[in-house]
């Protein structure tokens, strides 16, 4: 026999709104930088993409580092079987990661989407990893290096443009249509 | 001739990549920061933070053993915070809008997605720097207030300012 109160029920119980408290914090922030009512100077920002040009040739040689750890942790993957590689895939990830965040950066655009799509790749295929994922792993490692050793700047232009498409088509073939972006 | 300078603004870098490191002191620098400390993760930025009094941290987000929003969740809740209103800019090669959310809900002020440029990286500072977010404590949240558009409200405003 059902005893309960209709009246009384659980569900007609209104929980009464939680409030919020506004604090408006205590800075100086204001005073500290200095910028004048007119915006920025554009010759600061020019100096300021002028440095990160300058690091252009560090940059070559930090992703030529990257890339030989990559292409070393490729080499192990493809001795594996499967989820043996799991922990090879984190750290490559890692590597890719970085590529992927550092590219742009120094007008190395392609470098950037390229390992965008590795990224993509890579976390789609980490939690059941086979040997038919290996080669697309390294279609994208070998696109990365050819970029840096040919210097392609930018969005690589027309080369570029079929690269993507190759990488995209890779990857489709083997696990399907994937969220690239 | 307009000017913007971070001269007197002292500034944490937290991010495990030294090249990234040095892209982000290299462009400080230019912009006349001349106060900059370096930490390699969440728990570094933390002990930085105990001799180093930040005005705004850029923090990465992936690093081990701390990663950057637990350290933006321990300077924002945390009884031993040295100081929980600092402004944290949050720069991640991660977009996914999910992440992008959880990351505002640990209390960052603003995210910058990777690669970075100068421009970007100025303007986001200069909107930090110059107008300042009111925080706002809920029993849910402690945190820059996330509301980033003045939209009407349908009910009436339960929030009010002591």
């Amino acid at each position: 026999m059902d005893t309960q109160d209709p009246v009384a029920s659980p569900a007609t119980i209104i929980t009464p709104p939680v409030k919020a408290e506004v604090i408006t914090p205590p800075t100086n922030l204001r005073d500290k930088v200095s910028i004048s009512a007119n915006g920025v100077n554009p010759e600061m920002l020019e100096k300021a993409e002028q440095v990160i040009a300058s690091l252009s040739p560090s940059y070559l040689t930090w992703v030529e580092d990257d890339l030989r750890r990559a292409q070393a942790l490729l080499e192990k993957i493809e001795t594996c079987s499967g989820d043996d590689a799991k922990p090879l895939l984190t750290e490559l990830f890692t590597i890719v990661h970085d590529i992927k965040g550092q590219g742009g950066s120094f007008n190395y655009v392609l470098m950037t989407v390229v390992g965008k799509y590795l990224c993509r790749f890579i976390e789609a295929v980490q939690d059941a990893p086979r040997p038919s994922h290996w080669p697309v792993l390294r279609v994208h490692v070998d696109s990365l290096r050819l970029i840096i050793s040919e210097r392609m700047e930018g969005d690589g232009g027309a080369t570029g443009d079929r690269m993507l498409r190759g990488l995209a088509a890779a990857i489709t073939k083997t696990i399907g249509q994937i969220d690239l972006n | 001739m307009s000017d913007f300078s971070l001269q007197s603004t002292r500034v944490l870098i937290v991010d495990d990549n030294p090249h990234f490191r040095r892209l982000l002191v290299s462009v400080l620098s230019s912009m006349g920061c001349r106060m900059i400390e370096e930490a390699t993760d969440g728990a570094d930025g933390l002990k930085s933070l105990t001799h180093f009094p930040a005005d705004v941290a850029l923090v990465d987000w992936r690093m081990a053993p701390m990663d950057g929003l637990d350290f933006t969740r321990f300077v924002r809740t945390s009884p031993d915070s040295p100081n929980r209103y600092l402004p944290i800019l949050m720069l991640s090669g991660y977009t996914e809008l999910r992440l992008v959310l959880d990351a505002r809900d640990a209390g960052v002020h603003e995210f910058i997605a990777k690669p970075i440029s100068a421009k970007i990286l100025q303007s986001r500072l200069q909107a930090t720097l110059q107008s300042p977010r009111q925080f706002v404590r809920s029993p849910a949240y402690f945190g820059p207030d996330r509301r980033r558009r003045q939209v009407p409200l349908k009910g009436p405003e339960r929030r009010k300012a002591p």
